[in-house]
């Protein structure tokens, strides 16, 4: 509990002005901006604390993505143009608290398919994206790592990134 | 990765796209482009937006599969473990926030006080929004969210109104006090009577001063008597609390509080809450209620935690 308390002052202190700095700059309104920023927090700290171990490798990105969708639904709830669709996007990816056995065999059948997509992976890319998605290492630590130069890593890594997408029909 | 896939296929060269924008941004370079501008990018369209999301989905999805050891699927369920906290769901959220642009906006702890052009008075409790309408024909206040206090200058000719949530309230000569959590709206009379229209229904009922009524998404319910210096508490920076569920305590106090007030355990929820609890330090405030309360209160500068404490009170 202290740990979990500890991690969330820690990711605030971290983030929260480049967070708000961001709204700001879409919003134009510094406590709008503050507000927003607070809420992709709370979204955050919502999460059981396991789930969060778990799906969430990088808390900044969940943080900014979140917010952007905040931005975004902000905006069409003002001009009522559409549902608020883009915030369910992502909460539903991570918040939702049953998801039906449809989604389920869904979200199943798609792991299986990305963890197929990433064996099939030459030794190099695969290593390259653990690398950086699971270590977060930048592209010129791993650079030294597998003996190249950063611009390859780069292309490993999106030829990793692009196999996957092929495989989940995203590419095609 | 959820539910059916989607009708339409966002555009696979934008999604390649913004792969490769994902794949720099997260390369730790001094050349990765800042989120800013990916951020821009993604508002190009609502294709771009769509392949972002595409994207980043995939993005996020390729760190748990790269950490599970196949086969298992355990990991899968917790999916779906959740903590509420009683603000998941879109629309809640689109009336929390609707009225951003309101005409008048207070801010955190803010009580502020307006003469309007007719000559009425309108006091505004914290995070309070509203906008102003005075027509030739008719004066009217949009509650957005937040509480209002307004004392009605007579005109005969411009009928006064409150609109909040799915009802109106018009002033037949009046002191009254309108809440608005959502779309939960509560209106306490203070002088002569205000007539409460909900939309759509064509019965009206007048509420007398010293009564009070809430009409939400369940309907109307019937008037009832209250202490009227106690529900207007606010307007002399005091919240008065009377066996109330600590969850609308800590609503109200969270109008006045700086950071998110985080309740842990949802069965402190309903402990009831009793007392005077000013407005201008919540910090102490808050603190106060380990006394009384089977809870422990800890503050971070963003955050405060309530959690149960079964220990003995000192």
């Amino acid at each position: 509990m202290e740990c979990a308390l500890d991690h969330l002052d820690r990711l605030f202190r971290l983030y929260h002005r480049e967070l708000q700095q961001i709204a700001y700059r879409r919003l134009g309104d510094r406590e709008m901006a503050a507000d927003l920023m607070q809420d992709a927090f709370v979204r955050y700290v919502g999460l059981d604390r396991q789930q969060r171990t778990h799906t969430i490798t990088n808390p900044r990105f969940f943080l900014i993505r979140v917010m952007r969708n905040l931005i975004i639904d902000l905006g069409r709830s003002r001009t009522r143009r559409g549902p608020m669709d883009s915030l369910e996007d992502v909460q539903h990816e991570l918040l939702d608290p049953c998801p039906g056995p449809a989604a389920l065999v869904e979200m199943r059948q798609q792991l299986q398919l990305l963890q197929q997509a990433l064996g099939e992976l030459s030794d190099n890319s695969r290593q390259a994206l653990l690398l950086n998605r699971l270590d977060g290492l930048g592209h010129a630590a791993i650079a030294k790592q597998l003996g190249v130069s950063p611009s390859m890593v780069s292309k490993y890594i999106m030829s990793a990134v692009l196999h996957c997408a092929r495989r989940l029909g995203m590419t095609e | 990765m959820t539910r059916e896939p989607a009708p339409d296929k966002p555009s696979p060269l934008l999604t390649e796209q913004a792969l490769q924008w994902l794949v720099d941004l997260h390369s730790g370079t001094a050349e990765a482009p800042t989120w800013d501008a990916y951020l821009q990018w993604c508002e190009t369209s609502p294709e771009h937006q769509r392949a972002a999301h595409a994207a980043e989905r995939l993005w996020e999805s390729l760190g748990s599969a790269l950490e599970r050891p196949p086969g298992s699927s355990r990991r899968l369920l917790q999916l779906g473990l959740v903590v509420a906290l009683g603000l998941a769901g879109g629309l809640s959220w689109q009336a929390e926030h609707q009225g951003w642009m309101a005409d008048q906006v207070t801010g955190l702890g803010e009580h502020r006080r307006v003469t309007l052009a007719d000559g009425s008075h309108l006091e505004l409790a914290p995070r309070t929004r509203v906008d102003i309408d005075m027509q030739a024909g008719r004066r009217v206040l949009h509650l957005y969210s937040g509480e209002l206090f307004v004392q009605v200058a007579p005109d005969t000719q411009r009928p006064f109104e409150v609109r909040a949530g799915r009802g109106s309230l018009r002033a037949l000569g009046t002191g009254f006090d309108v809440r608005r959590e959502g779309e939960q709206v509560r209106m306490v009379v203070t002088e002569h009577t205000v007539r409460v229209t909900l939309d759509g229904d064509p019965q009206t009922t007048d509420v007398e001063a010293g009564q009070a009524v809430q009409y939400g998404p369940d309907g109307l319910s019937r008037s009832q008597p209250v202490d009227v210096a106690t529900a207007t508490a606010w307007r002399r920076d005091k919240l008065v609390f009377n066996r109330q569920p600590l969850s609308e305590v800590l609503e109200q106090l969270g109008r006045y509080h700086r950071g998110v007030i985080w309740v842990r355990d949802n069965s402190l929820r309903d402990l009831p809450v009793t007392g005077i609890i000013a407005t201008d330090d919540t910090d102490a405030q808050l603190k106060l209620l380990q006394r009384t309360l089977p809870l422990r209160v800890r503050l971070l500068p963003w955050l405060t935690v309530i959690e149960r404490d079964d220990s003995p009170r000192q």
